[in-house]
């Protein structure tokens, strides 16, 4: 019998590779995205199919050209086999960007089709399968250039509030 | 806590930090006031859209915005809890839609956003419970309403606030022991 406990643990460690995937593509952090990918593992995006370093080039580069980007991750399945781990990972993406000049949301919904390895006690994605499932493109107002609702508007790193997490709160008491 | 295995315990504290924002979600769906005030300690800070303040006063105008709505939910994912003993620090996104009216058209509409909460909770006599809290905006627009048949369900199927929600009857049946 394994150690209940112990598959929990790998179970929330393999599920915050997902958060921090997102959270890296949604702020724009290069060196946090590589560091949920193995140096050695592979992406498949369809439009993009290589090794994990280039894909983390190829992603950062084609968001950085974006207003805006959000991913959600749910309904998180994950098979745990020793050393080696499968998952499939729900993805709803909100992606706001220029066509032809004038702003659009995207809205788009997928999976996560992943193999994770442990090396050294450490979860990483070995490889990750991007699917999509659904997407609608819409016309958009861009609500972000009104100075009111900027300040609390997501940005990317280093500018975003979450990089002054640890103070929230702090200074106001 | 003493004995228990101390990685159950901060999986057992990511729980709970993650059921108090389930809860906040509920407590604007159903505008059950008692929920959503039970996810803030009396002294917690709030800085979410155009307020600024206390976060009971908060919850006083999340009421006042979430009960005349026709529909409203809240999903909560990517819960991301970086623990320090009886503090932490939070990120969680977000995604929402109100049925609302419009102030200048009077017609329904559909207003959907996405963002994230930036928290930070602190256990206080065996309770985590937020102690601040910054709410992003990342994603927001606004659409007229689409839907064909789902106001044509029966009573009971289409989700209601507090008390009228079927959620509240299964509460108390277990609670009751039925």
């Amino acid at each position: 019998m394994s150690d209940p406990v112990q598959a929990l643990l790998d179970k929330q460690a393999i599920a915050e590779l997902s958060y921090r995937y997102s959270r890296a593509c949604d702020r724009l952090d290069r060196d946090l995205l590589a560091s949920v990918y193995w140096p050695d593992g592979t992406d498949d995006h369809g439009v993009f199919v290589g090794s994990a370093p280039d894909y983390v080039d190829w992603v950062i580069n084609l968001l950085s050209g974006w207003i805006a980007v959000h991913h959600d991750n749910t309904n998180i399945l994950i098979e745990l086999d020793g050393d080696t781990a499968f998952g499939e990972v729900h993805w709803t993406g909100y992606y706001t960007y220029a066509v032809n000049g004038q702003p659009h949301d995207q809205l788009a919904a997928g999976r996560y089709l992943d193999r994770y390895e442990r090396r050294d006690g450490e979860w990483r994605i070995r490889h990750r399968t991007c699917v999509s499932d659904w997407s609608r493109l819409e016309p958009a107002v861009d609500w972000r250039t009104d100075p009111a609702r900027g300040r609390l508007a997501g940005k990317r790193k280093p500018d975003d509030l979450l990089y002054g997490i640890r103070d929230l709160g702090i200074a106001a008491r | 806590m003493t004995g228990i295995d101390p990685r159950l315990a901060a999986l057992a504290d990511k729980q709970e930090i993650a059921e108090v924002l389930y809860r906040y979600a509920r407590g604007c769906d159903r505008a059950d006031e008692a929920a959503l005030r039970s996810c803030f300690h009396p002294d917690s800070r709030h800085d979410h859209g155009m307020f600024t303040g206390k976060s009971w006063d908060f919850v006083d105008r999340a009421i006042a915005i979430c009960r005349p709505l026709k529909a409203c939910k809240h999903m909560i994912s990517n819960v991301m809890v970086t623990l320090d003993g009886d503090s932490a620090v939070s990120e969680c996104h977000f995604w929402a839609h109100h049925r609302r009216i419009n102030e200048d058209s009077g017609a329904e509409e559909d207003f959907f956003t996405g963002g994230r909460y930036l928290d930070r909770f602190e256990r206080r006599n065996g309770e985590w419970k937020i102690a601040a809290r910054i709410g992003i905006a990342d994603f927001e627009r606004f659409d007229p309403p689409s839907d064909r048949n789902m106001w044509k369900m029966p009573a009971g199927k289409i989700g209601g606030k507090h008390p009228a929600d079927p959620i509240y009857g299964l509460e108390a049946a277990i609670r009751e022991g039925k």
